[in-house]
């Protein structure tokens, strides 16, 4: 499978288009990271209003673990339609060009294949996130400093030691990155159905907003769906910013998460290996 | 001797709709197997279900003696393919593409042997150019680099001339020619035009409706010398009487296409002395129309004005 996955992943990094989630990110992150160095203060100290009459709060507060925790706020929820660009045309993006037929009449197993392509899908997805990373954490906090991270929760405020943080976001990039496999596998099962990509591309979109629609509506109808959406469990990254970090909600969402990839993986081999390649 | 392809009782539906019914041929080594239809006829459905593309509801094939659905690795390592459209990677250069498909087949030739095989299809001074810049001849050329990298006994070609140019409409045809009779590799060509197969092939099938309506070796089919002659009169009743005193009456067909038409099959060097018989005997003859050789033969066997102006446009 080596050799197909090579050719895979020349293939995804010979595109233009690869390169707009790179430049996508790198924009968003710059903004942000640009927003707070010039006005950072006062939006924390709109952030933090209520506190400050209560407590006094010293230090950096505006650090590069905090500026790395909003960014990832912002944009996590963005990242699946730039993990689809490319996961959503593995498939469906050979079956439009037409390249998909010449694939198969060559000595290359169907499963062999589409692994092959999931896989690159996969890599392609884990280096964007570590392009994140490195972006929003290491850059934020070259430009911000260290400091202990103040997070904000509807109930509660978390307090975590600057010495404390840095192993969290390893976990925390981890997870994310679970979650946008598990995003890349959905993608890439609704390509194999698809003979143009932007069908798997919007659909795989409209699924993700769909359920985190339901995730965040605080209407009890929809709490009762919450557990049995994957929404609800990609979201699972910010449980380690709790203090003590619930492993167990958190090692069941990650279970959750590989299952949802291994059913889209699976389900997909099964219907690759039978479809009649019409395009 | 052993055929390189084999099928045998070929079905295929789409929601309903048989595709291919029934059908089954062999191809022997050293042929050039011309594959012929009308436009939906089955041709390239059977040709994807060769190429384990498209999944048959019964039947089995075989290549090179294996069973295409138990052995398919081992099958396709000898067979190379153009379906349809010549399609590559257009954001690749034509050496990346020919490269990726090489190694796709298992082996990773030199540098030097890829660009003596862009060279062969003339495109060795469009090596590095992405192939989003390239004609559709230029593009068909680099289809048939690719389906030839691995050097496959079998080389299937569905519609090799569609979109092309006269020019490159030859080349195809040399190219066909070249890969038979110099390399010792099987063809099978799949068209619509039947001059095209006609030049070409050895042993033919003509299908419609997915099923075989012949198969053979083309001399054994049709006699190249017959010409399908059809002949508009002023006063037909009196030139059926006039030819069935004539040794006319053995080349003239039964069937009616026309009010005033009358079809012979018949050696075409004596389409002008029956001309001039007609119009000596007092029939005006207002117009001759022949068509040749594969293509009389296809009409032949079929009816139909509108399967013909499918089939010969």
């Amino acid at each position: 499978m080596w050799p197909i996955l090579r050719i895979e992943l020349f293939k995804i990094f010979s595109r233009p288009r690869t390169y707009i989630s790179f430049v996508a990110i790198t924009v968003i992150v710059a903004l942000i990271q640009l927003a707070l160095y010039v006005d950072g203060k006062n939006y924390i100290q709109f952030g933090m209003q209520s506190l400050t009459q209560g407590f006094d709060i010293e230090g950096n507060v505006l650090n590069g673990y905090l500026v790395c925790f909003i960014i990832l706020q912002t944009l996590l929820i963005h990242v699946p339609l730039l993990i689809a660009l490319v996961a959503g045309d593995a498939i469906a993006g050979e079956a439009n060009m037409g390249t998909l037929r010449i694939l198969l009449t060559r000595p290359v197993g169907r499963v062999e294949l589409l692994l092959a392509k999931f896989a690159a899908s996969l890599v392609y997805t884990l280096l964007l996130l570590v392009w994140m990373a490195l972006l929003a954490l290491f850059l934020s906090l070259f430009i911000f400093g260290k400091g202990d991270l103040m997070i904000l929760k509807s109930e509660e405020v978390v307090v975590l030691a600057q010495n404390d943080v840095f192993w969290r976001y390893g976990w925390a990039f981890l997870f994310a990155s679970l979650s946008m496999v598990m995003v890349a596998a959905l993608a890439f099962l609704l390509s194999i159905f698809a003979d143009n990509s932007i069908g798997p591309i919007i659909t795989t979109m409209s699924i993700v907003i769909l359920f985190t629609i339901l995730t965040t509506l605080d209407i009890p109808f929809f709490q009762l769906l919450r557990p049995w959406l994957f929404t609800t469990h990609m979201l699972g990254w910010k449980a380690f910013f709790d203090d003590p970090i619930p492993w167990q909600a958190v090692s069941q969402s990650a279970a959750i998460l590989l299952l949802h990839i291994l059913f889209f993986a699976i389900l997909g081999a099964w219907v690759f290996k039978r479809k009649d390649i019409l395009s | 001797m052993q055929p390189v392809v084999s099928l045998r009782g070929l079905e295929k539906s789409f929601n309903g709709f048989k595709a291919v019914d029934g059908l089954g041929f062999d191809v022997y080594p050293g042929d050039i197997y011309g594959f012929l239809g009308q436009n939906g006829a089955g041709k390239s459905t059977t040709l994807r279900i060769l190429l384990s593309l498209i999944r048959p509801d019964a039947g089995a094939v075989s290549l090179f003696g294996m069973n295409l659905l138990q052995h398919r690795k081992e099958c396709l390592q000898k067979v190379g393919a153009v379906i349809e459209k010549p399609d590559v990677y257009t954001y690749l250069s034509a050496y990346d593409n020919l490269a990726i498909f090489a190694r796709l087949n298992g082996i990773r030739p030199r540098r030097q042997q890829l660009m003596e095989q862009l060279d062969t299809v003339g495109l060795a001074d469009r090596a590095a150019s992405k192939v989003k810049t390239f004609s559709q001849g230029m593009k068909q050329r680099l289809g048939i680099a690719v389906a030839l990298v691995h050097n496959p006994a079998l080389v299937v070609l569905d519609e090799p001339t569609n979109g092309l140019d006269p020019q490159g409409i030859a080349d195809i045809r040399n190219l066909v020619l070249h890969l038979c009779r110099e390399q010792g590799k099987t063809v099978l060509v799949s068209s619509h035009l039947l001059a095209e197969i006609e030049q070409v092939a050895t042993r033919m099938i003509i299908i419609d409706k997915g099923k075989m309506l012949v198969e053979g070796k083309v001399s054994d089919l049709f006699d190249p010398a017959q010409s399908r002659v059809l002949i508009t009169v002023s006063d037909p009743v009196r030139a059926r009487q006039f030819i069935s005193h004539q040794p006319w009456q053995a080349y003239l067909k039964t069937d009616q296409p026309g009010d005033n038409q009358l079809l012979f099959r018949m050696p075409k060097e004596q389409i002008p002395v029956l001309n001039r018989e007609l119009v000596m005997a007092g029939i005006d003859v207002h117009a001759i129309d022949t068509t040749h050789s594969l293509e009389a033969y296809f009409l032949s066997i079929t009816t139909g004005k509108q399967h013909v102006a499918d089939f010969t446009h």
